[in-house]
């Protein structure tokens, strides 16, 4: 059976395989970066791309390497440099004498070439387009219930390990039933990790870079990080609302681009591209529904978030709530990360324990 | 009832630097020692020379706190009762000392960071990311360049009139840029302070951008002991800039004070006898997952007292 | 209208433009429109050292230098005492194209950074849908300016932008007039004509006896396929058609942190290796390393054998 490889999307890489295998063809593919990828990546890109674009052309060579005949890239219409992404891989993999060929996949109709290509019967893919959409909604709910549990449990790992537990399961899981019986269960196999009683735990958001917020390798397991330091974190990058938008659904939710996009504009009046104006759009709702703070995550130089800074920097400033603003690229170092990490939760600590007093630029005009 | 000290220790990337803080705030024994690839035997080191220096009238150690990159592995080997990040530790002992300060600049060897503090509170902070072109080191290599120790070069610089300016994105650049000004012909005290305006300017660009800078500015780290800098800093930023007392070791100060405010009811402090045995390191790779880390296992006759290493924190703890 | 009155006898408050940046994507335009809506106009001074030193300080740490030199620009006017100023919101500059994505969120940008110290005037300029008239029109209703008037101001700096384009033409002149081969500079045009970017560039190739010329933005004809950002496309369209007996090779001027650039290049550079044209890509940045520069510039005209 021919292979298809696609970039790790985290946890939701399990989900994304099952839509992967109903066109017909074996996915191949991880939950988050290596290192050795990550190297063939900065080897076969320029210099100035950005560390998504390096990490994911990497998993091409590498899965070219091992055989695999296709790829599949996200292609955005919008204004990024991710646009290019395929044509620029073709061309590197071309050079480098690698025969994967990679498909764009994006806005392109109702039947996009990746699926003429390989045509799969109709009903049944759609049906399996709908089971993946169920695995992504069930990865939400683990993801929910393990940002929540990690923050307070008393044995350092327990949580990690239910977790892997459940996304074995469904990664498992073939027809909707099970699939439905795992998101049943998660409720119950998460209450099996003891924990700590106590007042409720920071509350931080995690925007950005869907790339980087999603492959835990990048961004350096930011999520555990806070979780071990007794932080809730929250990652604003979901794929289950991500397919609503593309759709055209549920225009009325919290997190969906209409309304990030309602909450954005006094900031923000430009679509400016990426998920810029969805960082801005869950900063201000972040901000409004109590978060003790946001961290901004993006690839050194990504052009949208990076654009944006500013804004994001305002809307602390104005919403009062701190802002950690973290850019990743192959030379990041982990410790830094941590540091910046531990340092950020004690100013947050700091501010709670202060709350009703004024935190940030308490005194300056 | 005997008087407690409280040990702070700081495992920087260059030097790991010791406090020993007594009653009243009392200094009781510092120091400054160059890490050298080896950080557990320079922390070992480090204490041995404190107890051959204090000897008999060291007081009852009540509690132990470590800050630095390698506050996790040393933590351990010491037995913390704090392990805290540098920023934290850093802000903690400049606003000690200096209770008006708004903001920290902290310049170390590889590491360099802003700490924005209101009313005695961190606030906001950044630190810089790859680039060491506002980091100690920069001032280092170029300082060796031009043949000079760091004392000479803080003196040089004061007597500078007319600094030069030197790009300096890197110090590659700098360096190239710097040999360039050499050969046209300036004089050295003019290149020297052009390179701390150079090393300042940096730091502000890389590390400081969009913080809220304001005054009095204390500047601490490894690179406070260069007058330049300070002159440097005053004159970009004209306001004041404090250089505090423990200007070499805030970082252990901090940690000390962190620890001493914690007051633990019993340290879990091993002891100096304990801590200067010798100590096994075992590497071994995490066959877990394919980021194949590398883990660092310590122990102490058999009983293991910490990993280290990992990027998920399966190992720690 | 008789508040259209007050708002015309009252002296009217200047507005200031920073020359950098979008600046010169509309060369001359903006001055003659504001001039002939009656309102006095306030530039900052061309870029020069300080400017940058500025930028540096300012500005945040990973944008690339044309936005750095913007919010440097902004600075500036505000220290002036200018109280508003223009900054457009540029969402495409050619029918079928889009512009470079920071673009878009300069007055966002603007006001959140220099929102408590100046006003910021701004209107979309999306020639991929509507007419440049068109926009003119619409910034001059939102400055309380209509009828006559306001299209004899959008007129008159159309005619300003078109002189200016065509001057600019003259002084540089296009690739393959006149006789020899010549290197084409490539760059975004607030690269290419910012003097203080590109004089240094300019300047050496011009001591060492190099004849240059810079990409043609008057060009009409751009064919947005494979890349859809604007300046990048045009400079694509260009090396399309360059023939190796015109031109002896292409330098491209480039600012430090590049989104846009730092993919097109690798599009330039598979078009002119297939062309057998000799590519050099030339990076500025904040800090002035000239000395490299310089040599690689002549290492680059001896290597094409000048």
């Amino acid at each position: 059976m021919a292979r298809l490889a696609f970039e790790p999307w985290g946890n939701y890489s399990l989900a994304l395989a099952a839509s992967v295998e109903c066109l017909g063809v074996e996915p191949w593919t991880s939950s988050s970066t290596t290192p050795e990828v990550l190297r063939l990546g900065v080897e076969a890109t320029p210099d100035s791309a950005c560390l998504s674009f390096k990490a994911c052309t990497g998993h091409f060579v590498k899965a070219a390497q091992e055989g695999v005949e296709y790829g599949a890239m996200v292609n955005s219409t919008g204004t990024c440099r991710l646009r290019y992404y395929h044509l620029l891989q073709r061309q590197i993999l071309r050079e480098r004498g690698l025969r994967l060929f990679v498909f764009n996949v994006g806005y392109d109709g109702l039947k996009p070439p990746i699926v003429r290509h390989f045509d799969p019967d109709l009903p049944h893919f759609l049906q399996c387009c709908l089971r993946a959409r169920l695995k992504v909604l069930t990865v939400d709910a683990i993801e929910g219930a393990a940002w929540r549990t990690r923050a307070r449990e008393l044995e350092p790992g327990a949580t990690t390990r239910v977790m892997k537990q459940c996304l074995q399961e469904l990664g498992q899981a073939r027809t909707t039933r099970q699939i439905r019986a795992v998101r049943r269960r998660v409720g119950e196999r998460f209450g099996t990790v003891s924990l700590a009683a106590g007042r409720s735990p920071l509350r931080v958001g995690l925007l950005g870079e869907a790339a980087v917020l999603r492959n835990r390798f990048l961004n350096h397991n930011l999520e555990e990080i806070l979780g071990s330091l007794g932080v809730v974190p929250r990652n604003f990058f979901l794929l289950g609302e991500e397919i609503k938008n593309i759709f055209g659904v549920g225009l009325w939710s919290r997190h969906s681009r209409f309304t990030l996009k309602r909450l954005a504009r006094p900031y923000l009046r430009s679509p400016v591209g990426g998920h810029a104006v969805e960082s801005v759009g869950n900063a201000v709702a972040c901000a409004r529904e109590g978060y003790d703070g946001l961290i901004h995550v993006c690839p050194t130089g990504c052009m949208p978030e990076i654009s944006v800074r500013p804004i994001i920097r305002k809307i602390g400033r104005d919403l009062d709530i701190p802002v950690l603003e973290c850019s990743f690229d192959e030379h990041t170092s982990h410790v830094g990360v941590i540091t910046r990490v531990e340092a950020f939760v004690d100013v947050m600590e700091q501010r709670r324990l202060r709350s009703g007093h004024h935190g940030k630029n308490g005194s300056s005009a | 009832m005997t008087q407690l000290a409280y040990l702070g220790i700081d495992v920087g990337s260059i030097s790991v630097n010791l406090f020993l803080l007594g009653a009243d705030d009392r200094e009781l024994y510092q120091s400054y020692r160059r890490v050298d690839g080896d950080p557990v035997g320079c922390v070992q080191g480090s204490l041995a020379a404190l107890c051959e220096a204090i000897g008999e009238s060291l007081p009852p150690v009540g509690g132990v706190g470590v800050t630095g990159s390698g506050r996790a592995l040393i933590g351990a080997v010491v037995g913390a009762d704090l392990i805290k990040n540098e920023i934290s530790a850093h802000a903690r002992a400049a606003v000690h000392l200096h209770p008006e300060v708004r903001t920290v600049f902290e310049i170390g060897g590889q590491d360099s960071k802003v700490t924005v503090v209101r009313d005695g509170v961190v606030v906001d902070f950044a630190m810089n990311l790859v680039c060491a072109a506002g980091t100690g080191s920069f001032l280092d290599s170029q300082a060796k360049r031009l043949n000079l120790s760091i004392e000479e070069l803080s003196d040089k610089a004061m007597l500078s009139r007319q600094p030069t300016s030197i790009a300096g994105r890197c110090t590659v650049f700098a360096e190239s840029d710097m040999i360039h000004k050499q050969q046209v012909g300036h004089r050295q005290e003019d290149i020297v302070m052009g390179l701390c305006e150079a090393m300042a300017r940096n730091f502000l660009n890389n590390v400081c951008q969009g913080k809220e800078i304001e005054g009095p500015v204390v500047l601490q780290g490894g690179v406070s002991a260069n007058r330049g800098m300070r002159r440097a800093f005053e004159k970009i930023l004209d306001t004041r800039v404090i250089v505090p007392q423990y200007n070499m070791v805030m970082g252990a100060y901090g940690a000390a004070l962190l620890a001493a405010e914690m007051a633990p009811p019993t340290s879990r402090f091993r002891g100096f006898e304990s801590a200067l045995r010798p100590i096994a390191t075992r590497g071994f790779v995490c066959p877990d997952c394919a980021n194949q880390c590398e883990i660092i296992e310590i122990s102490d006759r058999q009983a293991v007292l910490g990993r280290s290493g990992g990027r998920c924190r399966k190992w720690e703890g | 209208m008789n508040f259209f009155r007050q708002h015309h006898f009252q002296s009217p408050e200047p507005i200031g433009i920073p020359r950098c940046l979008w600046y010169f994507l509309h060369p001359g335009l903006w001055e003659a429109f504001f001039c002939e809506l009656g309102l006095p106009v306030v530039q900052s001074g061309a870029t020069w050292r300080e400017t940058i030193a500025c930028a540096g300080l300012i500005s945040e740490a990973e944008h690339c230098l044309p936005v750095k030199i913007h919010d440097a620009h902004l600075h500036q006017l505000a220290e002036a005492g200018v109280a508003r100023v223009f900054v457009p919101r540029v969402l495409s500059t050619m029918p079928r194209h889009i512009a470079c994505p920071k673009l878009g969120a300069l007055p966002d940008c603007a006001i959140a950074q220099f929102g408590h110290r100046l006003s910021v005037v701004s209107v979309e300029l999306d020639e991929a849908r509507v007419g440049l008239r068109y926009s003119l029109l619409e910034l001059a209703g939102t400055l309380g300016v209509r009828g006559s008037q306001a299209r004899a101001a959008a007129e008159a700096g159309l005619a300003a932008l078109a002189a200016q384009r065509r001057r600019w033409r003259e002084q540089t002149g296009a690739m393959g007039e006149g006789s020899g081969r010549r290197i084409l500079l490539l760059g975004h045009p607030y690269n290419l004509y910012d003097p203080y970017v590109s004089d240094p560039v300019t300047g050496k190739l011009r001591a060492c006896g190099a004849d240059f010329s810079l990409v043609d933005y008057t060009r009409s004809r751009v064919v947005p396929e494979p890349l859809k950002w604007d300046a990048c496309s045009l400079m694509y369209n260009a090396l399309r058609e360059l023939q190796p007996s015109a031109c002896a090779g292409v330098i491209q001027l480039s600012s430090f942190n590049c989104g846009c650039d730092s993919m097109a290049m690798e599009f330039y550079r598979d078009r002119l290796k297939r062309k057998g044209i000799p590519y050099m890509r030339l990076v500025l940045d904040e800090y002035e390393g000239r000395a490299g520069l310089d040599t690689r510039l002549e290492a680059f005209v001896d290597s094409i054998g000048w």
